[in-house]
């Protein structure tokens, strides 16, 4: 399946080959949008010192590892997404189910946006501007939250982009509120839980767990805890969380592929 | 037990209705009114191995539906629909590894890359043995003659080239059958006529079981000895092509070369004869269509005679489009 996952993926790179030129103008396009992101944030700490009691530096934590986890999906996951709705309109999805494989598997392979390691690295960058900048006293559990953390987060962005293509079964477009949930959610992550408003904190913490997935990591990692008395050790539950939100969305996506009614020929 | 046996299948749709008047949109979110549009409403048929059976209705009778039922991509609301011994939606991944299916509106294939590249990577979608690909590739190379355009994306090719890259992506992996969703539409008659020639032979030499919708009547006389009717979801007429013919081929056509030299009376009053249903002139040239149950080809010839100097004439059979328009026409309680 792994192999046929990287020929399908290579296919799809390989086209995208075909236009180069847009390809690299993406690229670089997708880089500098981010970049952006990223001079926003320090353009805040010009003004401010702390928000939330958080340094730049923490707060640069925060952001890399919200960013990557993101953008981890954004490169694999993308299938989910715009194309997806392009598949639903032109009722390209029959073909999907005329072959031998899973449809997760093969919306999964469908595509695949080498353009979007611009925010990985971005990311990557972000959060060793922030660890170089603090002192860590780094253990083996810290990093494995570290890399859980990003892994939980993407895992929970892929539901969401999942629940948004299931929702076109009935709709045929994806609603704009996953949108909110997707990238909200990114912005959201990328500053400390406790400054928001206790019904955003519920929400992500338990709707939709993003919130659980970066924020209780990073307090272990800066030995912090928070001021509402979230407890540090939902680090750990991020995982399993992040594996019970995907394995419930791919259950909503299997109910709407029966649910799929083509389109007139 | 028959190859693909269909029962009492049944597909409706529920489509959401707009509502009228102010804050509609809103009231839409909050409450939504459905309408259930019956696609398929019942039908029936057996298809054995080997055979070749056209699929065919107007526009809207169902044919899509029912292909895209017997294909596994919809789930029927009722019915059933055993394809090989299995219910295509679901045992969707083994029963899609034997068929093949080629849509002709839309393709299979990867439009940006070149259409070897297709083939290869259904190769491994399939797990064909590189033996058996390979063989198959080089056959379909010969006899849909693909060679001149493998390199090419399959973006720039054209609709007939298209066409038989994706007939050969279909049969790759050797499927028992084979579903063909208006197979020839938009190509011209070269390209017609390939594809036809193709389908016999694979239908013919190789045992594939041929299932197609068609709107050419080209398509079903080449190809078609067997033909299911449908027409609002229900199934009209099943049978042998020939019968068709005999049973709502009522009409003939006689045409008739007048004698450029000849003495001509007014030929209005042929109009008037016993089972003639129309007349036209055109130069020289005159065409009668008549009712065979109600006169004979040697009455009105001997009627034509008696008034005019005939030249030369010719006895036209039915066209398909005359037979099906009939039977289209035909109130259901007379089928």
């Amino acid at each position: 399946m792994l192999t046929l996952y990287m020929r399908l993926v290579g296919a799809r790179i390989r086209a995208q080959m075909q236009y180069r030129a847009s390809f690299i103008f993406e690229l670089f396009g997708f880089a500098l949008v981010t970049g952006v992101e990223f001079g926003v944030l320090l353009i805040l700490f010009n003004r401010f010192d702390a928000v939330g009691g958080w340094s730049l530096y923490e707060v640069a934590i925060l952001y890399g590892l919200s960013s990557i986890s993101l953008s981890l999906v954004e490169m694999i996951g993308r299938g989910f997404d715009a194309p997806f709705e392009r598949m639903m309109q032109q009722g390209a999805f029959d073909g999907i189910l005329l072959r031998p494989w899973g449809t997760f598997f093969q919306i999964l392979a469908s595509e695949f946006q080498v353009r979007r390691l611009g925010r990985t690295i971005q990311g990557f960058g972000a959060l060793m501007f922030g660890i170089a900048g603090l002192t860590i006293s780094w253990t083996s559990a810290k990093i494995v939250l570290l890399v859980l953390a990003a892994l939980s987060g993407s895992l929970i962005y892929l539901g969401l982009f999942v629940i948004g293509a299931t929702i076109c079964f009935w709709t045929i477009k994806t609603p704009e509120v996953l949108n909110a949930f997707i990238f909200g959610g990114q912005q959201l992550t990328s500053y400390p839980l406790s400054i928001y408003s206790e019904a955003i904190r519920v929400i992500f913490l338990s709707i939709v767990p993003l919130g659980m997935a970066i924020y209780p990591a990073t307090l272990y990692l800066l030995d912090r805890s928070d001021p509402h008395g979230l407890p540090v050790g939902l680090a750990w539950a991020a995982f399993p969380a992040a594996l019970l939100f995907l394995a419930l969305s791919l259950a909503f996506w299997r109910y709407g592929v029966s649910k799929y009614q083509s389109v007139g020929s | 037990m028959a190859l693909i046996d269909v029962e009492h299948l049944r597909k409706s749709f529920s489509i959401a209705i707009r509502q009228e008047g102010r804050l509609a949109a809103l009231r839409s979110l909050v409450r939504r009114t459905y309408r259930e549009v019956v696609a398929v409403d019942d039908v029936s048929f057996a298809v054995e191995a080997g055979e070749m059976v056209g699929y065919l209705g107007p526009n809207g009778a169902g044919k899509s539906t029912t292909m895209k039922m017997l294909t596994g991509i919809l789930v029927p609301s009722g019915g059933r629909i055993l394809v090989d011994g299995r219910d295509p939606h679901r045992q969707r991944t083994e029963h899609v590894r034997r068929i093949g299916v080629v849509f002709g509106q839309r393709t299979q294939l990867w439009w940006d890359l070149p259409t070897i590249e297709s083939f290869e990577l259904l190769r491994h979608i399939y797990q064909i043995p590189y033996e058996r690909w390979r063989s198959n590739l080089t056959r379909f190379c010969d006899l849909l003659e693909l060679q001149p355009f493998l390199a090419t994306p399959v973006r720039q090719l054209s609709l007939g080239q298209r066409m038989r890259a994706d007939l050969a992506a279909a049969l790759l992996h050797d499927p028992a059958i084979l579903f063909l969703d208006e197979p020839t539409i938009g190509l011209d008659v070269v390209a017609r006529e390939r594809i036809r020639a193709f389908l016999t032979q694979i239908n013919r030499e190789h045992g594939v079981t041929v299932i197609l919708t068609t709107h050419d009547l080209g398509d079903i006389e080449r190809l078609c000895q067997r033909v299911v009717l449908i027409d609002h979801g229900c199934v009209i007429y099943d049978g042998a092509l020939a019968a068709l013919r005999e049973r709502y081929g009522r009409e003939r056509a006689l045409v008739v070369d007048l004698d450029p030299g000849g003495m001509h009376r007014p030929l209005d009053g042929l109009r008037q004869l016993a089972g003639v249903v129309a007349l036209e002139q055109e130069g020289v040239r005159l065409r009668l269509v008549f009712d065979r149950h109600e006169t004979t080809a040697a009455k009105v010839i001997a009627a034509v005679a008696e008034q005019t100097l005939v030249r030369d004439l010719t006895v036209e059979e039915p066209p398909i489009e005359g037979i099906v328009r009939a039977i289209y026409e035909a109130p259901r309680a007379g089928l």
